[in-house]
């Protein structure tokens, strides 16, 4: 099974069910044309294709490209050099958005030519690069998020009081378009490997959260521009509704537009990206062979979905949303909670955050929890958003301050590594798919609905959606935290039965402990005391036989295992020192064991222990180094040791050094 | 029989979970899943650049006298002696324990030599695959990727991070007579003579299931 197959197995599961309901509705209560069906199908087949090539381009090129990215500049010697290099990537990645343009253009009509669209465009660039680089700073000083996002949003509120409504959707509407299909996945990419560089404990929940820090920078720009031009309010009218026609123009009209825009979203980032491989990472042909098929792939599935869903979902949202509304309208919550409730999952960028979320947490938070939640808290938002647009006296802001407002209160009762995601999620779960189909599907029920008004109920629901997912993850965040300390309490250690011990004598003994997250650090500590050094640290997971449940679906213990490779004449030492010093027969709960190492070529029928001692003495064991097993090269070592095999001996004599030490 | 061992398996993504519950149905006494990823041996994925498929490896203790079960369980239920479900394989191994005494142990009374061994190479982030070509040209069938770190190191920077050098380990099962030829071809074609270019070791494996050679004999048998 090649990874390509996984991910279009992975699209298909997410998109079946959204192909499913839109030709139920479209045979029941809805009658598009044929032309209007037969577009859908083929840009669903699109879409999925598309969509399994550009995770795959993500995998190989975004998020390396990020992870390079964000080492340049969390390892840079000066403060300058981090907040230049943090500003420039956010900057770059917004400025190429093409929603964003599209989204300038419609302010520019819409305020009388008061603001530009390229000086919206820059405004909101800049504003991202802001945040992007306060959200890097936050980071590696160590500093609380929940406050840090606690502070961004209260200062959105203070200036929400100066700015219109229409002007205040208009602005979380920017925040969702500049979270587009390639913005998101790569500052996920960004965010994941400044948290890999600074390590330590809060790793894990570092990794999230910088999509949500920039997704507050376009409404601070926004809201600041319309404060200091003084422009509160948008007059303007959507555009009006004609349905393409046919199936082949539409198609061979929008695929060579959207490989143009995909172009240009690639290349300011792939340009700096390259730039400073040549100046600063220097990475190696393989590597770099794979990151440009990797932007390639990105190009080509980005194209593929985009046309996809232009062709396929804009005119079929429409459609079902103006006859729903026209003869149905009692139906529109019902439909708008079932669409809310799949479409979300088709988002590439939920992909991504599901993946990555797996990856960081080494599976322990399984990314159906989160997928979820997240398509309870869209299905909910688009209920809402109905409502609204069937009774004029609702309002957004009825939604989003106490919707914030809440999040904002439980970010501090939730688990950590919750907060981060559940910011994430709004910027996540507001991509192309809800811009264009969900849009499409309000804005054709706002169209036939007389009392709501086509350009604020249509912005609305972008700003719902991206509201929505952040406090039903911090709601499940605070759950979690609460079910995981009761799942705690109720654990009772079960004392293992001492196995049979293996007697054999070898050379080097592979000391492994399996320990509770966050202790690697100290486990190493100790067995350097007793003169183990250098170590390997895995991230998995692991089950004793008391997890929690939630959704029904399995919650497993975050564990690391830490290897090292030790003369079997301290093994006992260092897991002895390991045993007691983590307390692993009590509350720590964790387990040491050795495995005979370096086996290779030798016999070792009839070895008791005195007479492997004997042949450890210098010649013997040369002798058996030479053919096989062990070549330590940890850093330390080699200040004892020569670079050659035949120069056992000398090494001998290191490791016995190192073997009476305690 | 063969006493305590150590099992590790590799299966596709998503399966561990299942896997790690009937193994503690059968006498298992827990387990720890990590995530890694598999290498595939194609010419053509690897132009494409699409020649990993993603992996979990669940390494779980078994008493003594469980591991047959243990292998009838994976063979019926998750098919391991067939292509591309996965691999399993058993190390001796033992458990620290303060009342545990290694001098009143009795003798390594296992089979004398090991058949098989597992090589595990720790690497650079970014070189586990290369090592990989470097180990199937030396006659390795398939090997699995994990993701790890080292333990960290202080440096100079504005910000004063302890980079944890990112690792990527290797682990490849092969036939013990093979072992010493992939073993050095890695050592010299990796650049592993030279410090900081990362170590190879190996752990004794007694028995496995689904390895490729494995599959070869019980055909013709």
């Amino acid at each position: 099974m090649s990874l390509l197959r996984q991910k279009i197995e992975e699209v298909s599961r997410s998109l079946l069910p959204v192909i499913a309901l839109v030709l139920v509705l479209a045979f029941t209560l809805v009658k598009p044309g044929s032309d209007v069906i037969i577009r859908f199908l083929i840009g669903s087949l699109l879409l999925l294709v598309g969509l399994g090539i550009f995770l795959l381009g993500v995998d190989l090129a975004m998020n390396p490209i990020g992870e390079h990215m964000a080492a340049a500049s969390a390892t840079s010697k000066t403060a300058f050099g981090v907040a230049a290099l943090s500003f420039l990537m956010g900057f770059l990645v917004t400025v190429a958005e093409p929603d964003l343009l599209i989204l300038g253009e419609q302010v520019e009509s819409a305020s009388g030519g008061t603001i530009g669209a390229q000086t919206m465009v820059y405004m909101v660039s800049a504003g991202v690069g802001v945040l992007i680089m306060l959200g890097t700073f936050r980071l590696l000083r160590g500093r609380s998020y929940p406050v840090f996002m606690g502070l961004a949003y209260l200062g959105i509120f203070v200036l929400s009081l100066f700015v219109s409504e229409e002007f205040l959707a208009i602005s979380f509407d920017s925040s969702g378009a500049t979270t587009g299909a390639l913005t998101t996945p790569f500052i996920l990419a960004l965010s994941a490997g400044l948290s890999r560089i600074k390590g330590g404990k809060t790793a894990e929940e570092d990794a999230f959260g910088m999509v949500g820090v920039m997704s507050a920078g376009p409404m601070y720009a926004l809201m600041l521009m319309s404060i200091i031009t003084g422009q509160s309010n948008i007059q303007g009218e959507a555009a009006p509704f004609e349905p393409a026609s046919g199936v082949l123009s539409p198609l061979m009209h929008l695929l060579p537009d959207e490989l143009f825009k995909s172009l240009v979203a690639l290349l300011p980032l792939s340009a700096l990206f390259f730039l400073l491989n040549f100046t600063r990472f220097k990475l190696g042909k393989r590597e770099l062979g794979r990151i440009l098929k990797g932007l390639l792939y990105t190009l080509l599935g980005l194209t593929l979905f985009l046309t996809g869903v232009y062709v396929g979902f804009l005119d079929m949202g429409q459609i079902i949303g103006r006859s729903i509304a026209s003869s149905y309208s009692w139906l529109l919550p019902i439909v708008a909670f079932g669409l809310g409730l799949i479409v979300v999952l088709v988002e590439p960028a939920v992909m991504v955050l599901g993946q990555q979320i797996e990856d960081v947490t080494g599976g322990r938070i399984p990314n159906r929890i989160i997928k979820i939640t997240l398509s309870i808290g869209v299905a909910l938002a688009m209920t809402g958003s109905m409502l609204r647009i069937m009774i004029p006296t609702v309002k957004l802001w009825y939604f989003l301050l106490p919707g914030f407002a809440a999040a904002i209160v439980l970010s501090f009762m939730a688990d950590p590594v919750f907060v981060g995601i559940a910011y994430d999620a709004g910027g996540v779960a507001s991509g192309p798919m809800t811009a264009t189909f969900v849009l499409a599907f309000a804005q054709g029920a706002a169209a036939m609905t007389p009392t709501a008004n086509v350009l604020v109920d249509g912005f609305g629901v972008i700003a719902m959606v991206a509201m929505a997912p952040v406090l039903s993850i911090m709601v499940l965040g605070a759950t979690f935290k609460r079910k995981a300390a009761a799942t705690q309490r109720q654990e009772v250690h079960h004392a293992q039965a001492a196995p049979v011990l293996a007697g054999k004598v070898e050379f080097y003994d592979c000391v492994v402990a399996i320990l509770n997250r966050g202790l690697a650090e100290r486990a190493i500590e100790l067995a350097r005391d007793v003169g183990a050094r250098g170590a390997t640290i895995l991230h998995g997971r692991g089950s004793g036989g008391h997890d929690m449940r939630m959704f029904n679906v399995e919650v497993q213990k975050e564990k690391e295992a830490v290897l090292w490779l030790v003369d079997t004449r301290i093994s006992d030492q260092v897991a002895e020192r390991l045993y007691h010093g983590l307390d692993l027969g009590g509350e720590g709960g964790g387990t040491v064991f050795t495995i005979p190492s370096g086996a290779m070529g030798l016999n070792n029928a009839a070895v008791d222990v005195e007479e492997a001692a004997e042949r450890t003495e210098v010649a013997g064991f040369a002798e058996v180094a030479e053919v096989a097993d062990v070549v330590e090269v940890v850093d330390e070592y080699k200040n004892d040791q020569t670079d050659e095999l035949s120069d056992e001996p000398q090494r001998v004599e290191a490791e016995q050094e190192s073997g009476d030490q305690p | 029989m063969t006493g305590d061992l150590l099992f590790f398996i590799v299966v596709n993504r998503g399966k561990a979970n299942q896997m790690l519950h009937k193994a503690q149905e059968i006498g298992a006494t827990g387990g720890t899943i990590f995530l890694g990823e598999g290498t595939m041996p194609s010419r053509l994925f690897d132009i494409l650049g699409i020649n990993q498929t993603q992996k979990e490896v669940l390494i779980t203790a078994v008493p003594d006298g469980v591991s047959d079960r243990l292998y009838a369980m994976l063979r019926e239920e998750f098919q391991l002696h067939k292509r591309y479900k996965g691999v399993a394989f058993a190390a001796p191994y033992r458990q620290w324990l303060p009342e545990s005494n290694p001098n009143a142990a009795p003798p390594y009374t296992h089979q004398e030599i090991p058949p098989y061994l597992c090589l595990l190479t720790v690497l650079e982030k970014g070189k586990a695959e290369e090592c990989m070509a470097v180990a199937r040209a030396a006659g390795a069938r398939g090997g699995t990727i994990i993701h790890g770190r080292g333990a960290g190191v202080p440096q100079d920077f504005y910000f004063p991070l302890v980079i944890e050098p990112q690792k990527e380990i290797l682990l490849i099962v092969t036939a013990r007579e093979a072992a010493y030829g992939i073993r050095n071809a890695i050592y010299t074609q990796m650049g592993l003579d030279k410090p900081g270019g990362g170590i190879i070791f190996s752990l004794p494996v007694l028995s496995t299931l689904g390895l490729y050679e494995e599959r070869g004999k019980e055909a013709k048998a």
